[in-house]
């Protein structure tokens, strides 16, 4: 397993915003996350990210335990994600955005850095490539100089997914990839995802947009008031009852 | 004597004195763009820097003396930032602000403790030995006296602040202390250790300040209570020059020194240390993001 949770608890005062999740996300599938608002789903990327600590429960990354570690050290393992509101660093240059995705896996230390001139140099010029090569990748080569904040929001949610990937990640995390995306740029982000997935990179999905969800993903896990009602392909979630009953339940509302 | 014939050399004493603002005005910066936190101890790195240095070199050298010093300041810097800034992130900014006062009222209380309360000569870097003690060069240029420490001081300074635009710019370290002040949850999910960016940015603030007090300590002389004038005198800079914003800093480092020391030598001496906050408050009321920063960042 890459991702595993066990019975994972976040409490928010009295409120159970995420309630003894268990769910494994195996390499190479891509998995959504659905359910209806305040269902946790969000809160869940925060913690399996380390942006959140977890009440009780287990999160393990390649079979080790990270509970009680920070956002660095869990992208050091290997997972990297974007947000639902795009966190770029809005100064600084398309390019310069995704270098600073190599941070996790490039070994300039600050000494070293300072002290291994050459070495470094030589490191810098890898890093430049790889970032040159993931805007490629995502279609953004040409906006390459621009500062990050000119980009228009569909174009800045393909820049923090191009710096997601500059850190090598064996897992991506993505919040809500497709929301204020127009119905064309939703299936070029799936067709990117696609690609993305051949290249061997594990998803793990949050969305509202169901039909986009049930054309990428492999396995879909609902959660409802912080707990997993149901999992299974998309085939079977469709039909769900439980499922169904949660989304009327809470359109009902 | 003709006051307008001393405008030469007031003029080059302003811009050595300007120098020291303008390094001390960059660590303001830095430490601002990784914290929020305007770190009122930072003139007490230049004292810890000269007082080493002037302590160590009546008895080594001057190739002992500066990398001590330098040392000594990046550890004051490191302190701040893992038995202070760190442990009490939960507080607000202003209380950090007001506990970094502390922390320099701290700095200087044991500095006054170690070496004493009298100023501390320090010769300068390339004098010429003359009966027991060194007399510096002297350059003659446009009416006015140059001492090569005060070249020194430019030189040193001109060289931190370019080092420090190409560190910002161009090495991935830099780029990655950048991004954390931009965007601190962007920084982290990258894999960027906060914690490890906001120690650097101390040690690299307390370094500099730290390289300023060696250099000007043959000029001023070490003395405990040196870094608050210093350290006030840099705030007004990165101020006026825009919280952030390197290259302002340094210009309205360099033009407070020269209109300080021009206050001081033509009009009133007694006012000189008033000039800086005059300058400040005027500008805070009709341009408070400062004077050299574009008025709407687009």
């Amino acid at each position: 397993m890459l991702v595993e949770t066990k019975a994972l608890t976040r409490r928010f005062g009295g409120l159970v915003a995420v309630d003894q999740v268990d769910f494994q996300v195996r390499r190479g599938q891509t998995k959504a996350l659905i359910g209806p608002n305040g269902a946790g789903k969000t809160t869940l990327l925060n913690l399996v990210s380390g942006l959140l600590p977890a009440s009780s429960g287990d999160i393990l990354i390649r079979g080790r335990s990270v509970v009680s570690c920070g956002p660095h050290e869990i992208a050091a393992l290997g997972l990297a994600r974007t947000f639902q509101n795009v966190q770029l660093f809005e100064n600084m240059t398309v390019k310069e955005n995704v270098m600073v995705g190599c941070h996790a896996w490039s070994k300039q230390g600050i000494a070293s850095g300072a002290l291994r001139w050459i070495g470094h140099w030589r490191e810098e010029k890898l890093i430049e490539q790889e970032a040159e090569r993931q805007l490629e990748f995502v279609g953004l080569s040409d906006l390459a100089d621009f500062p990050a904040h000119s980009l228009p929001f569909g174009k800045q949610r393909m820049l923090e997914i191009a710096r997601a990937l500059a850190s090598r990640p064996q897992v991506l995390l993505l919040d809500e990839p497709a929301s204020g995306l127009s119905t064309r740029e939703t299936s070029e982000l799936a067709e990117l995802l696609r690609q993305i997935s051949v290249r061997g990179i594990t998803i793990l999905l949050v969305d509202h947009d169901m039909q986009f969800v049930m054309d990428i993903s492999d396995e879909v896990v609902v959660l409802d008031q912080g707990r997993k009602i149901a999992e299974g392909t998309p085939a079977e979630i469709q039909v769900n009852p439980r499922v169904i009953a949660a989304y009327l339940g809470a359109e009902a509302k | 004597m003709d006051l307008l014939a001393q405008v030469p050399q007031l003029v080059v004493s302003g811009i050595t004195l300007g120098c020291i603002y303008a390094i001390v005005a960059v660590g303001f910066s830095i430490i601002y763009s990784s914290t929020q936190v305007i770190n009122f101890a930072q003139g007490e790195f230049v004292m810890i820097g000269a007082m080493v240095a002037a302590v160590l070199l009546a008895k080594t050298s001057l190739l002992v003396a500066f990398p001590a010093a330098v040392a000594s300041g990046c550890l004051a810097g490191a302190l701040v930032a893992l038995f202070v800034l760190i442990p009490l992130k939960r507080a607000s900014v202003i209380s950090l602000i007001i506990i970094t006062i502390g922390t320099s009222i701290m700095f200087r209380g044991l500095a006054q403790l170690f070496w004493g309360e009298s100023a501390i000569p320090a010769p300068p870097f390339t004098g010429v030995a003359v009966q027991g003690y060194v007399e510096d060069r002297e350059f003659h240029l446009f009416g006015a006296y140059i001492r090569a420490q005060e070249l020194w001081v430019i030189g040193v300074t001109a060289l931190l602040v370019v080092g420090m635009h190409v560190f910002f710019r161009y090495t991935l370290v830099g780029q990655a202390m950048r991004a954390c002040a931009i965007n601190q949850l962007g920084a982290r999910i990258v894999g960027i250790n906060a914690r490890r960016m906001i120690t650097a940015s101390f040690i690299m603030a307390a370094g500099l300040g730290a390289v300023a007090g060696v250099v000007v300590s043959p000029v001023f002389y070490a003395k405990c209570n040196m870094g608050t004038a210093l350290g006030l005198g840099g705030f007004c800079a990165a101020v006026l020059g825009g919280l952030g914003n390197f290259a302002g800093g340094v210009a309205a480092g360099i033009i407070l020194g020269i209109v300080e020391s021009l206050t001081g030598g033509l009009l009133w001496s007694d006012y000189k240390d008033a000039v800086a906050f005059v300058i400040l408050l005027v500008i805070l009321l009709i341009r408070p993001e400062g004077v050299l920063r574009k008025r709407a960042e687009a």
